[in-house]
């Protein structure tokens, strides 16, 4: 299973609405075995280590970028994925990650 | 016209606020939130505490929005405040940080009780800011009456 994180400032209002979107996307493409959970930023530094895929909805600090690199943890753009304003393409670097994940 | 709709308040659509600060928008539209009975006290602090840590500047594809919003525990019930402000307003943009200057300010109230309910506003909303006949509409529309009736067609 690929778990993926979505994390917002509280992790009540844009994270749950990328959380949903990305499920939906998922669904949409019958992409399965991965999970996708919202939490918010103060959360962020002792849950992160448990995930594969990292989606940023508030600027990572140095932190959680060490964390990443640490654990090989991709991150990704969430704001485009909010916004929905790349016709789609705001999925490619998620796409991009599950697919890495998969061949490792 | 859905469960989403009755987030929408006609008292809570305000045009041309004026200021030069994004503090200074908060201040004013706290106080119409406050006499209309949907925020703790504590709100516009929360607000302003939240915006600084975690910005909520958006460039959508038609239109740059701020949604603003404070955590649960300072809204009393949920709402969505529509405001548009006289001058362009410099904010921060989420997740990069960066400059933005809008005009265009969507105040979200949540409360965890309809936190799911809200979600699907947030993602409407954005799916709308994504449609050029809608944000057309969302910028010709010149009083209340025919902001909240564009709104209620489309939630």
């Amino acid at each position: 299973m690929t778990k993926v994180v979505v994390a917002c400032g509280s992790g009540v209002a844009t994270s749950e609405t990328v959380v949903g979107k990305v499920k939906s996307f998922l669904e949409d493409h019958k992409i399965t075995g991965v999970e996708v959970e919202a939490t918010d930023f103060k959360q962020l530094a002792n849950v992160l280590k448990n995930y594969d895929v990292y989606v940023w909805l508030a600027k990572p600090t140095p932190e959680i970028m060490d964390i990443c690199e640490q654990e090989g943890i991709y991150d990704v753009n969430g704001v485009n994925v909010l916004t929905g304003a790349m016709g789609g393409d705001e999925y490619l670097p998620l796409v991009n990650a599950l697919y890495s994940l998969k061949n490792q | 016209m859905s469960e989403l709709s009755n987030l929408f308040d006609k008292e809570l659509i305000l045009f041309n606020v004026e200021g030069s600060t994004r503090q200074n928008i908060f201040e004013q539209v706290s106080k119409v939130l406050d006499s209309n009975g949907y925020t703790q006290s504590t709100f516009l602090d929360a607000l302003n505490k939240r915006e600084d840590e975690f910005p909520t500047g958006v460039v959508t594809a038609n239109l740059p929005i701020a949604l603003p919003h404070a955590n649960p525990e300072n809204v009393k019930r949920p709402f969505i405040a529509v405001v548009q402000t006289k001058n362009l307003i410099t904010v921060q943009q989420m997740g990069i940080g960066d400059d933005e200057e809008t005009k265009n300010f969507f105040f979200l109230g949540i409360v965890e009780e309809t936190q799911d309910l809200q979600v699907k506003l947030l993602q409407r909303f954005m799916e709308l800011m994504n449609d050029k006949e809608f944000v057309n509409k969302f910028k010709s529309a010149a009083d209340k009456d025919s902001m909240y009736d564009l709104f209620m067609n489309n939630f």
